[in-house]
């Protein structure tokens, strides 16, 4: 791939990686409700949103950095009845739309709890919306490597990996900026990390063992698929063999790393200050995991005929 | 090249030797405490550099180009970690805004994408020492120069916000030499087969791209053509090893300076603080020498103006004397003293100190001023015109023009009562302190004590006129004014026996008209002589007594003999000295008039009763002794006890008829006085036996 090529995975990975923190955000919104008020709840989350609509903005306009003319990329809208790419665009203004809508109502408006619920909701579908017209994309029958039902899960579990790994970052950023800003209620942040932590690395390493059977049972059917197929195969175990390995490695260190975190962090062994370098770096290794696992995804594709 | 390669070597040495020693002297530069991780960049980066430079004169394919290779690709991405670590360490010396928290958030997805491309680039057929040269720079030697860069600014804001000029200027050199370094060296990178370094001409790739040994080249684009060696070479007309050796040096230059300059302003401020200290000390010490000698000052006024007042000074020379002395000693202008009137109506102004005079003020005038009234019922105030201009200080200084600027006044109390005050003040801004109130207080009581002591003699000399004047006409009464009505009588009875012409008669009644007269003469003699004796500073007790026991021997015709057994004048309070002679004098005039002795003997001694000393005096006569039916009270015996009872001591009278008169009387020494309850020794003496 040329350096143009690279900012297309930027933008699938950002996506996956906004839509997975809006998700798990949400879900600890929920099981928040009974042990902390409304207004808190909005107070503890106002920001880590804040950071997933720009981030989603940012992916958008990495979008536009791979196309010839980014200007008229709104064109291709006019095509939403027979084009994935078209689907794909109109779902994620949708997801932006609402993921500023969500974060504007939690900044500007206090109250309206249920709206903001429904707004978060929504946002998450059009989300997953979005990256289920991006895999379609890929599902051409030119392209045997990619014309699997595999390819939109392993989209689907990205996004969730990614959100477990991104939503502690988020959270101890969150709590480090207000308790340097000195501001009350930081003990509500640290209670939130303390009961998140441990189900969010289980869920990370559950993720990382599904996400490697999906990658072992995509290897399975490249080996019984077509010639095409089995090319693509071949430049995996062996050109491409060791970014393999390396993208394996790195995603079970950081779930790891996330999950031994998890459990030093209850017996004490590591302050709630000291929190974000692990986390961060946890999450940076199975980003770095992702992008590679993206990275071999566009390299091992063979097309089928001219 | 080859120098090139070796003077930058030698830079990055001195660098890092430079930091090593800085280290071990345990500068208290905030950068010191980072200086281990530039210590071991400064030599990583001089053995890198060093192995290009032999890298240059080796043969390809040899051993020691391997070893070279090896050495430069181990010690290279490791020159770049320390860096790394130098710069992130260096960044946060200073706390970051809150904000700068949410960095993390940002980089980690550019981060990651970079990780993922370098780990890419491992793949592509190359030399390994390539892809490990072009990522140690972009991954350690680019954030680490720029966080460096970025914290040795900081620095230099913070050194210039603490005045330290020349420190800030070298840390302001030393980030703009990192942040160009960053560029230099951290962008800049050798020919590769993949993006952003020029990856489209393999060939040079493999030939020597450390060096720049085969610059036919000339296909750049884009911005990734300026991070090429050739690329540099072309533009600039010297290879990026001469610009690396610049940055190398100004790096190593501010380092170097900062920190030489760091120790220099840090040994002259030491300097100066030591010397501020000795300054201080040298303060203290005279602060302390000034503070002991006001304190010794002070105290002996004190005793002056107490001793003043028991050697029964004129309480007005004595109120004067404390006012001057205050003055003085407080470094005032004006010292004001105002006693309320007889009848507790006004305050009256009773004398002044100022620079010029001390005096009463005749006669007493008014004192109207609120602040003085306000300050009586408080208790003391410190008065300033600064804190409140609308205090009138004016009146506080009587016949004065000049406005006080500052005032302190203390109330006068005596058994609780306010009797007037005491007032301070400057007519100058110099603060009336804590400490000046409190010697102002000081000199309040002794005001007071010396008032108080003045009431207290003038009442004693009252009730002792009173009582002298009632002893005398007792004495006229008992003596005098009977032998007078006595006369009286026998001149008329005289009278009556000359109308008769009864010669014999009139001899008889001359006869005892001239004895009447004999003892009248005898009781007159006494009570002058009495009135004579005095106790004084001059004559001590002992003296006056055997003086007076003399000259009663002569007018009396008895026998005296005076004994005195005490080393020295007896330690008796004034009052029982003076209740010690009435006795004395009571019991010799009742052996002249009742116990027709022909001697008397006087004893003075010591004597203990309990834990206390005693002086004892006996007189003992050879006399009638006390006859049946005669009462104690006739020969003021009761009022003799009771001078003993008054002040702690025992009167003891031993007498039988035809056998003479013992009179004992124990005086309790001062001593004594302060040891034994008064009240024990009333009970015990109480139980006493008299005998009659």
């Amino acid at each position: 791939m040329n350096i143009r090529e690279w900012t297309l995975p930027v933008y699938t990975i950002l996506t996956q990686l906004s839509t997975g923190a809006l998700l798990f955000i949400m879900i600890i919104r929920l099981l928040r409700r009974k042990t902390l008020s409304q207004e808190d709840i909005d107070y503890s989350t106002q920001i880590p949103i804040l950071i997933i609509f720009i981030t989603v903005i940012l992916a958008i306009g990495f979008a536009h950095l791979h196309l010839s003319k980014p200007f008229l990329s709104f064109t291709a809208l006019r095509n939403l009845a027979t084009s994935w790419l078209s689907r794909e665009l109109f779902f994620n203004l949708i997801y932006i739309l609402l993921i500023g809508a969500l974060s504007g109502a939690l900044w500007f408006y206090k109250g309206h709890f249920t709206l903001k619920t429904i707004l978060g909701w929504l946002a998450i579908l059009a989300g997953f919306g979005t990256e289920y017209c991006m895999a379609r994309i890929y599902m051409i029958p030119s392209q045997p490597a990619w014309n699997t039902f595999l390819t939109p899960l392993s989209f689907f579990f990205t996004t969730l990996i990614l959100g477990v790994m991104t939503v502690p970052v988020l959270m101890m950023m969150d709590l480090i900026f207000k308790k340097s800003l000195s501001l009350e209620k930081t003990s509500i942040h640290i209670r939130q990390v303390t009961s998140s932590l441990n189900w969010l690395s289980i869920l990370a390493i559950i993720f990382s063992i599904c996400m490697s059977i999906l990658i072992f049972y995509q290897t399975a059917i490249l080996f019984g698929g077509s010639p095409a197929a089995q090319t693509s195969l071949l430049l995996l175990t062996e050109i491409y063999k060791p970014l393999f390995i390396l993208r394996l490695l790195l995603m079970f260190i950081g779930t790891g790393w996330l999950g031994i975190t998890s459990i030093q962090y209850y017996r004490g062994k590591i302050l709630v200050e000291n929190l974000l370098t692990h986390v961060f770096t946890a999450c940076l290794l199975v980003l770095v995991a992702e992008i590679l696992g993206r990275f071999l995804f566009y390299a091992i594709h063979v097309k089928v005929g001219i | 090249m080859t120098l090139i390669f070796f003077l930058n070597g030698l830079a990055f040495g001195g660098l890092g030797l430079a930091s090593f020693l800085q280290d071990r002297q345990g500068s208290e530069f905030p950068l010191s405490k980072h200086l281990r991780w530039l210590t071991a960049f400064g030599i990583a980066c001089a053995l890198t550099s060093w192995a290009d430079m032999f890298l240059v004169n080796t043969e390809p394919g040899t051993f020691l180009t391997v070893f070279l290779n090896i050495t430069r690709t181990i010690f290279q991405p490791l020159s770049g970690l320390f860096l790394l670590k130098f710069g992130w360490d260096l960044l946060r010396d200073i706390p970051l805004p809150p904000w700068t928290i949410f960095l993390p958030g940002v980089v980690i997805v550019p981060l990651a994408y970079v990780l993922t491309y370098a780990a890419t680039n491992f793949i592509t057929p190359s030399p390994l020492e390539i892809p490990i040269d072009i990522w140690s720079r972009y991954l350690f030697y680019l954030p680490g120069s720029i966080l460096a860069g970025i914290g040795f600014l900081r620095h230099w804001y913070v050194h210039r916000e603490k005045g330290q000029a020349d420190v800030a200027k070298l840390m302001f050199g030393a980030g703009f030499a990192f942040l160009f370094e960053a560029i230099i060296v951290g962008l800049v990178v050798p020919a590769a087969p993949y993006a952003p370094s020029s990856y489209y001409i393999y060939n040079r790739v493999v030939n020597n791209a450390f060096t720049v040994q085969n610059p036919s080249i000339s296909a750049f684009s884009g911005f990734s053509g300026w991070l090429d060696y050739q690329r540099v070479l072309e533009v600039t007309g010297l290879p990026i090893q001469f610009w690396r050796m610049l940055t190398s040096f100004a790096v190593t230059f501010f380092l170097v300076r900062a920190l030489d300059v760091f120790e220099t302003t840090r040994k002259r401020q030491l300097l100066k603080i030591m010397n501020e200290r000795d300054q201080a000390k040298e303060s203290a010490y005279l602060g302390q020498v000034t503070a002991r000698k006001t304190a010794e000052k002070w105290t002996e006024t004190l005793v002056t103006i107490n001793r003043r007042i028991i050697q029964f000074d004129d309480v007005d020379a004595i109120l004067l004397y404390i006012l001057d002395q205050a003055r003085n000693l407080l470094a005032t202008d004006f010292i004001g003293l105002a006693l309320y009137n007889e009848g507790d109506t006004e305050l009256e102004l009773k004398c002044i100190s100022t620079n010029n005079r001390s005096n009463l003020v005749e006669p007493p005038s008014p004192i109207k001023s609120a602040v003085v009234q306000r300050a009586i019922q408080r208790g003391s105030a410190v008065l300033t015109s600064k804190s409140d201009s609308s205090l009138n200080l004016t009146g506080l200084v009587d016949g004065f023009n000049t406005k006080v600027q500052e005032a302190g006044i203390v109330r006068l109390e005596m058994e609780g009562r306010p009797i007037g005050a005491l007032w301070a003040a400057r007519f100058e801004k110099n603060p009336i302190t804590q400490t000046d109130m409190v010697w102002l207080e000081c000199m309040a009581d002794q005001v007071v004590i010396a008032i108080q002591h003045a009431l207290m003699t003038s009442q004693l000399q009252s009730l002792s006129i009173s009582e002298e004047r009632a002893r005398i006409a007792r004495d006229m009464h008992d003596g005098l004014a009977q032998i007078l009505g006595y006369m009286n009588l026998q001149v008329q009875t005289l009278n009556a026996l000359l109308k008769r012409g009864d010669q014999e008669s009139m001899a008889g009644e001359l006869e005892q008209m001239r004895k009447a007269v004999k003892v009248a003469n005898a009781d007159i003699r006494e009570n002058i002589l009495s009135l004579r004796t005095t106790l004084s500073n001059d004559k001590g007790l002992a003296s006056s007594m055997e003086e007076y026991l003399y000259e009663f021997g002569i007018q009396t015709g008895i026998e005296t003999s005076f004994e005195y057994e005490l080393e020295k004048e007896p330690n008796l309070s004034s009052i029982t000295e003076v209740q010690m002679v009435c006795i004395f004098q009571e019991s010799l005039a009742n052996v002249r008039k009742h116990s027709q002795a022909k001697h008397v003997d006087v004893r003075i001694s010591n004597s203990k009763e309990g834990n206390g000393d005693f002086v004892l005096m006996q007189i003992k006569d050879d006399g009638i002794g006390i006859q049946q039916g005669q009462t104690s009270k006739q020969f003021g015996i009761t009022t003799m006890k009771e001078r003993a009872d008054s002040v702690g001591g025992i009167l003891e009278i031993q007498s039988q008829p035809g056998k003479g008169t013992s009179i004992d009387c124990m005086l309790p020494c001062l001593e004594s006085m302060k040891f034994r309850n008064s009240q024990t020794l009333f009970q015990s003496r109480s139980t006493f036996p008299i005998h009659m």
